[in-house]
């Protein structure tokens, strides 16, 4: 195996861990005990005491904010509010009778429609461009060092610089493509003025940020899908080679099933883009509901200070409720298509 | 100097790199290539290269424009300067208003350095105590912190905002720096996985060997494991440094009234170019908060970039 296939953390022999047990014993040995059980109380204390805080504190409170209200400056249980109809699950499901109201919406409807369209993007369209390109990069196209920092840069940049190298990249008032089209005296009337305008889910202020999502996302994947491909030994793609077998077999034959693990995991990342795109919009067309996604949606009305925290809690449980084991099945569904060879 | 020295060793060393990519495609049985396919690459090589000018011209235009004065870039803004003269550079260094609650440029990075820097300390030490623990000892509870661990990575648990923000509020952590620090102090994440994998596979005979000579586990830790780990624990704290220098949504929220350079810069873009159309000021900004990042991607890339990859490795 060359270097460059070699894993990139040396793992060198696999060893048991230690066990405590094996201490017990005499009285040296049983201070010896306590002093290791000490050692990882310590280690332990402060990353366990913080995830219990940040993870379990935060679902648990997340899931009591669904049966609170805001009323009177502060939240308050739905039993002891203007909420209480008498009636037990009314009341209790208060909030998802309201949130399930809102459904009806246009804005509502179209926030759900513009959240999907970023998992069909992220999986059927960046994820598979990503695997042609790393396999590209992979079989050492001119250039594959320099093209891999390229495909790099968005994963170190700062989201806000590169939505505004994109933006202004099309600027009526001063742009890059307008100024190209202006030197060549084409007149472009008021194409790029009217670009990220549209306040409905479809219209081009949408196709914008749909744009500005596979370009930057692509990167990221090859990096991924590059290195998973660069793990696959040597001896497997020196017998594809020696029997004759072409590119085109080689990448959906041999390469695909190989760094299949890697797809799922991209696949999945794709799937939660339908609730992790959320700043993108809001950089690329600020103010505009046409765009807005759940994360946005969410991102909006916590940070409003209204003080009605309920509701973005609400519709955040309910999601995760839906999709969670969508996206679970999926992953199992995933794995279950080639054998994990495990090199 | 030393600098220059550096990034001069960094090109020689990106040079040899290439040479050894085309050493390989004329050598090497894997990437010979001939005929139809030689075709195909380069129809792909000029996809890649359009690809990467898309990325880099924006930020070249960017550079080019941050030079001219706000007449000569309404003037033309497709032409070279008619003079390199740093005026905007020292105005964006030093612009300042209600409604970047103050801060200049170079305040909103010590911001930045503050939070991410001691946040990245925070999380690396965390991370690192958390991996060796789990990967090396046994003890009770052990496969359910484990569990819980990858249970929370894997599950997608969406709208947890509010109930974040309650709990900051309740805890008096909201709008601190010591809030933002705590926040980013997980010890569970991504970087417990990475340093959990090369703690399970690392070798235990320099531990039995100092365990023999009476050292205590404290010990061992920090004068065997640490130094052992030195690689890992680099790479980790750079991708977290990067990842919490260009946080956005956290200080957007925890911490609005000492604005990071990554949220504040949304403030200066909004006084910049939404009231004044001072573009080439703005783009001035730009360049200055990139050239941190740049540097740090300039030395440590190779890290940043093998062990962003290690990260994602299994579905």
């Amino acid at each position: 195996m060359t270097e460059a296939l070699a894993p990139v953390i040396e793992a060198p022999k696999k060893e048991k861990p230690r066990s405590i047990k094996r201490q017990k014993g005499s009285g040296s040995k049983a201070a010896s005990h306590w002093r290791v059980y000490l050692f990882i109380i310590l280690m332990l204390l402060y990353p366990v005491a913080q995830f219990c805080i940040m993870w379990f504190g935060v679902n648990i409170n997340s899931i009591l904010l669904t049966f609170k209200v805001y009323e009177r400056f502060q939240l308050v249980w739905v039993f002891d509010s203007a909420a209480n109809n008498g009636n037990f699950f009314e009341t209790l499901f208060y909030n998802y009778g309201e949130l399930f109201k809102t459904f009806g919406q246009t804005d509502i409807q179209d926030m759900f429609a513009s959240s999907v369209v970023y998992f069909g993007l992220a999986c059927f369209v960046t994820l598979p461009i990503a695997l042609v390109f790393s396999y590209f990069v992979f079989k050492k196209i001119r250039g594959a060092a320099f093209f891999k920092v390229i495909f790099f840069l968005p994963s170190i940049l700062p989201l806000f610089i590169l939505c505004q190298a994109y933006s202004l990249s099309f600027n009526a008032e001063g742009g890059i493509l307008p100024g190209i089209f202006q030197g060549l005296g084409i007149d472009t009337g008021n194409f790029f003025a009217s670009l990220f305008i549209g306040n409905r889910f479809g219209q081009s202020s949408s196709w914008m940020v749909w744009i500005f999502c596979i370009w930057s996302g692509i990167g990221y994947d090859v990096i991924l899908l590059t290195a998973a491909m660069s793990r696959i030994p040597r001896d497997i793609l020196e017998s594809v080679k020696m029997d004759g077998v072409g590119s085109f077999k080689e990448f959906f034959r041999i390469i695909i099933p190989l760094v299949w693990p890697t797809i799922t995991t991209l696949f999945v990342f794709g799937m939660m883009a339908i609730f992790s795109t959320t700043f993108q919009p809001l950089f690329l067309t600020p103010g505009n509901k046409g765009t807005e996604t759940i994360g946005l949606h969410i991102y909006n009305q916590s940070q409003s200070g209204s003080g009605a925290l309920q509701t973005p809690a609400t519709l955040g449980l309910f999601c995760s409720i839906v999709v969670a084991p969508i996206i679970m099945g999926v992953r199992s569904l995933m794995n279950r298509c080639y054998k994990n060879v495990g090199f | 100097m030393n600098v220059i020295v550096a990034l001069r060793r960094k090109i020689r060393s990106k040079q040899a790199a290439s040479r050894q990519e085309s050493y390989e495609r004329k050598h090497d049985l894997l990437f010979k290539r001939k005929g139809g396919t030689e075709a195909a690459f380069v129809l792909v090589f000029i996809i890649f290269a359009v690809f990467a000018i898309t990325f880099i011209f924006p930020f070249l235009w960017m550079l080019m424009n941050s030079f001219k004065t706000k007449a000569e870039f309404a003037r033309d803004f497709m032409s070279w300067p008619t003079s390199f003269n740093f005026d905007n550079f020292v105005a964006a260094a030093t612009f300042s208003n209600i409604t970047t609650r103050n801060f200049n440029v170079f305040q909103m990075m010590g911001m930045s350095l503050i939070v991410a820097g001691f946040g990245t300390l925070a999380t690396v030490m965390t991370s690192s105590c958390a991996s060796y623990v789990v990967a090396k000892y046994k003890f009770p509870g052990r496969s359910f912190i484990f569990a819980v661990v990858i249970f929370s990575m894997t599950v997608p648990i969406v709208g947890s905002l509010p109930s974040q923000i309650q709990l900051m509020q309740g805890m008096g952590l909201d709008q601190t720096v010591i809030g933002l620090i705590f926040l980013y102090s997980g010890g569970f994440g991504s970087n417990f996985l990475l340093l959990y994998s090369f703690f399970k596979n690392l070798s235990w005979t320099y531990v039995e060997a100092a365990k023999i000579d009476g050292a205590s586990d404290v010990r061992i830790f920090f004068q065997i494991i640490v130094p052992m780990a030195k690689g890992p624990i680099i790479a980790v704290g750079i991708l977290s440094l990067i990842g919490l220098w260009n946080d956005y949504f956290n200080p957007s929220i925890f911490l609005k009234d000492q604005p990071t350079i990554a949220y504040g810069i949304n403030a200066i873009r909004q006084t910049m170019l939404e009231t004044s159309s001072e573009y080439p000021l703005f783009f001035a900004v730009v360049i200055v908060t990139l050239i941190p990042i740049l540097l740090v991607f300039c030395f440590f890339s190779k890290t940043i970039m093998e062990n962003t990859a290690v990260g994602g490795l299994k579905g």
